[in-house]
């Protein structure tokens, strides 16, 4: 919406509908985070403002991750790819995972896939997570492939009442990748594209009719 | 002897062909040809398609030049095979002219009967689709050794004709994923069903709506599932298509074939809200077209969501710029197709779909004022997302007569976050969170009464409110408007709600709550969340006069409780007016410092809205001519609800308002 209002000099005034706003903002998702939310007290009121944290500067060099959408650990995650991948080369991914609420702990599981493995770092634990830290896990991974792969990151907030998660894909590039290539679907009788799915299939004729 | 065999191989193909003649005397240089073909069949019902083949046709002393084929039925034809069609029930008389290289001719002729149209058949059966379970246990994802075949509910499916795909009849499943299709007989076809749900309102079921499930990364296609051909013969022909999981086994961990059961498993719970919003909400709704998108290549990050990079899954409504609206799923996970692998697939985690949808029906049939953004239980979140939000658990719910919310995750699908919308509690209950919203509406819904519950209103006057005051009232959608009116509704003992919603803490102080007084304009509300920026909910303002507010990112950033703040003033009677917001220094904030204050504002009246967002620290609006009535403004320091700020953002920054006449 600011790109917008900014770029239209002559248009200061933007009407628009409510609808079109609201989903313009849930489209976005790359919510940087650098709060501190109050810790509730004992008798669910929630705690005094606290003082909102300074950004660390090592965000702004780090890509974010994963957008928003349906109900998730209150947790965000920055990463950068600290070398140029290339196969048979292990190579290291730096985490960041930033929690917006305090939690008891902080689980990250670094799993690869196969063409990608991971060397060292696939686990980690971090107790008394305060909200608006930056918890750093470096993961060391190996690529046996060339193309864009994903190493595959868990983060799950425990606390006493819960454990909820939150799942990201880190895409990393590993060598040269060639262009891909955009296929045509498949399109019916009326042209309109289909990706068709084999059946399981059962039945066959009728029985006869018995005389 | 050569000239005697030859002769005796013409003869036995004249006895096997069915046709054979020889033309007239040639004269001593040149003998005539013999003409000679097949036809088959040469009965049948029309439509009849003979092939016609006369490579038998022989010319003793030279070579066939050309042939001439006259069907019987006015049609000709010409070369040495051809097919031909008769469309009309009768006896044709078919000849064959051959032509030799020198000119003479020979002819023969064979008969086709051609009988009426055979009686249609019909091609009937089920269409399923494999749905995986969650484990009973809680916390342990899936279980695909439980997976069971469900009925895919009035779906489409389509008779092709296996040559040319053309459509020969069309219907939809009933609500037991049975189909009944007229074919023509002796046709060769298949079966498709279509990931598409969709019917238009009749005087019967006035309802409408049109749901289908596409594959975002290659081009928007419509999943299908097709069988195999078959030849439709003269008898009913029973055809049964599932569309399976592709999972390898029960303890595999992998998908290892086509996961055709994902997209039918998202189209029936789509399906599943669609016909709980008809059946207990409004039985004439008309719903405008909702697209799911799903791939197995949609992974858990973001980008190019025609690459599968979908961040997670979600909703864009219409008018997300280069975007096709829709619900967009996840779908990677553990494979040995060569397809990316995930640890996060949506398909049946059934809850997280219907909140979705609930996010949709905002869009189709009420209004969401929501800014959206990362959310979840426990935070303290700007009213409209935690309304928002809160809203589709509690729908989500609702429709699957379910209020344990599950999400599944990790290798294999063996693990999922939960939590149930009635008895989950949160430690920051209010009016800024989306625990409480889903627990205060499902109380008002279900059936069961329980500590502060005793009502139970069904889904009708909720949604009678959702899709009324929330969709036309002046106030931004929030729970205070949603209560305000549903308090007033007839049948609904608003002690009652007052009660539900004071167990939540909401217009409350810290020594007693008085939901009783609360207004669509929260002026009671007392509790603020612990932020030193959240009340009162609606600052008033007059035209004439200004009025200063403080916004801060204490309890985060974009869509947090205190990054953005709310005012209200009526105009009394049509007027031009201008508005300002500038930065004001207070005792706990200043105007200095880095990055500069940037205020900006949004004046709304129900759908209309007018953003006012330049960059600077003075925002101005106007003139603009108002119609008489109440309005809103949002207003907010940028840095503060910027989703990635070059500078870095401001700590409290507090903004005088000013609205001028003229």
């Amino acid at each position: 919406m600011k790109m917008i209002s900014r770029s239209a000099s002559a248009s200061r005034v933007l009407a628009v509908l409510a609808a079109t706003t609201g989903g313009q903002h849930r489209s976005h998702g790359e919510e940087e985070t650098a709060a501190t939310p109050a810790p509730p007290a004992a008798d669910g009121k929630a705690a005094d403002v606290a003082a909102a944290p300074p950004e660390s500067p090592d965000d702004k060099r780090m890509a974010n991750a994963v957008a928003t959408g349906k109900v998730a650990a209150p947790v965000d995650l920055k990463y950068d790819v600290l070398a140029k991948p290339d196969v048979g080369q292990p190579f290291e991914i730096e985490l960041a995972l930033l929690p917006r609420l305090a939690a008891d702990a902080l689980e990250v599981e670094v799993t690869g896939i196969p063409g990608l493995t991971v060397v060292s770092g696939g686990a980690s634990r971090f107790e008394g997570v305060t909200a608006g830290e930056r918890y750093v896990a470096k993961v060391l991974v190996q690529a046996d492939s060339q193309g864009i792969l994903y190493v595959n990151v868990v983060a799950r907030m425990i606390t006493q009442v819960q454990t909820e998660a939150r799942t990201f894909s880190v895409p990393v590039v590993v060598g040269t990748v060639p262009a891909a290539q955009k296929t045509q679907p498949q399109q019916d009788a009326s042209g309109e594209a289909i990706q068709s799915m084999p059946a399981v299939e059962s039945g066959g004729a009728a029985e006869p009719e018995k005389k | 002897m050569v000239h005697l065999s030859r002769f005796i191989l013409v003869g036995l193909a004249c006895l096997a062909l069915t046709a054979c003649g020889g033309g007239g005397g040639g004269g001593s240089s040149n003998k005539s040809p013999t003409a000679s073909f097949t036809a088959i069949p040469s009965s049948g019902n029309v439509p009849l398609t003979v092939a016609f083949n006369a490579a038998a046709s022989t010319d003793p002393d030279g070579s066939i030049a050309s042939y001439a084929w006259n069907f019987g039925d006015n049609a000709t034809g010409t070369g040495v095979s051809t097919n031909h069609t008769y469309t009309t029930a009768g006896t044709y008389t078919v000849t064959l002219t051959v032509t030799d290289n020198r000119g003479t001719t020979g002819a023969t002729t064979i008969t086709v009967t051609a009988g009426p149209p055979a009686p249609p058949v019909t091609v009937s059966g089920r269409i399923t689709f494999e749905r995986v379970p969650f484990s009973a246990r809680l916390g342990d994802g899936l279980d695909y050794v439980a997976t069971f075949e469900a009925p895919a509910r009035e779906v489409e499916v389509e008779l092709i004709q296996a040559s040319n795909q053309a459509v020969l009849a069309t219907t939809a499943t009933d609500g037991d994923g049975r189909y009944n299709l007229s074919a023509p007989a002796n046709t060769n076809v298949f079966v498709r069903a279509k990931a598409l749900s969709r019917h238009t309102g009749t005087p019967a079921r006035p309802a409408s709506w049109d749901l289908s499930v596409r594959n975002n990364t290659n081009n928007a296609s419509l999943y299908v599932l097709d069988g195999s051909a078959f030849n439709t013969g003269s008898a009913d022909q029973t055809r049964n298509l599932k569309a399976a999981t592709g999972w390898g086994g029960g303890f595999s961990g992998v998908y290892t074939g086509t996961r055709a059961s994902a997209p039918f498993a998202v189209l029936d719970t789509l399906y599943a809200a669609t016909q709980f919003v008809i059946g207990q909400g409004d039985a004439t709704v008309g719903l405008m077209p909702l697209v799911a998108f799903w791939s197995v290549r949609n992974v858990a990050t973001d980008g190019d969501l025609t690459a599968g990079r979908i961040g997670t899954t979600r909703y864009f409504p219409a008018g997300s710029a280069g975007i096709a609206p829709g619900i967009y799923v996840l779908g990677a996970a553990d494979n040995a197709m060569g397809d990316p692998v995930g640890l996060d697939t949506d398909e049946f985690d059934h809850h997280v779909v219907a909140h979705e949808f609930l996010h949709y029906l905002e869009d189709a049939v009420s209004r969401a004022d929501t800014v959206g953004g990362s959310h979840s239980l426990d935070e303290r979140l700007d009213m409209r997302v935690a309304f928002s939000e809160g809203y589709a658990n509690a729908f989500s719910a609702m429709a699957l007569a379910d209020p344990v919310h599950r999400d599944s995750f990790g290798t294999a699908q063996g693990d999922d976050s939960h939590f149930n919308v009635e008895s989950r509690a949160t430690v920051v209950p209010g009016w800024y969170n989306e625990t409480s919203v889903h627990r205060i509406v499902w109380d008002l819904f279900d059936s069961a009464a329980d500590d502060a519950d005793s009502l139970a209103l069904g889904y009708g006057p909720l949604h009678d409110v959702f899709t009324r005051e929330l969709k036309s009232g002046v106030p931004l959608t929030s729970l205070f408007p949603f209560i305000t009116a549903l308090k007033q509704r007839a049948g609904v003992t608003a002690a009652q709600v007052d009660r539900i919603v004071e167990a939540e803490r909401i217009v409350g102080t810290d020594f007693g709550v008085v939901s009783a007084q609360m207004n669509e304009y929260a002026s009671t509300e007392t509790f603020g969340g612990g932020s030193d920026s959240s009340l009162p909910v609606y600052a008033p303002i007059a035209v004439g006069g200004n009025q200063t507010v403080c916004a801060d990112r204490v309890l985060g950033s974009y869509n947090a409780l205190g990054n953005r703040r709310f005012l209200r003033f009526t105009v009394p009677a049509g007027q031009s007016v201008r508005i300002r917001a500038e930065c004001v220094a207070t005792a706990t904030s200043s105007c200095s410092g880095a990055p500069a204050p940037d205020p900006d504002f949004v004046l709304s009246r129900a759908a209309s809205r007018w953003v006012a967002e330049e960059e600077g620290t003075v925002e101005t609006l106007g003139p603009l001519t108002l119609e008489s009535g109440d309005y809103v403004i949002e207003v907010y320091e940028y840095s503060h609800v910027d989703l990635a700020p070059p500078a870095g953002r401001r700590a409290r920054t507090c903004m005088r308002i000013n609205i001028t006449s003229g």
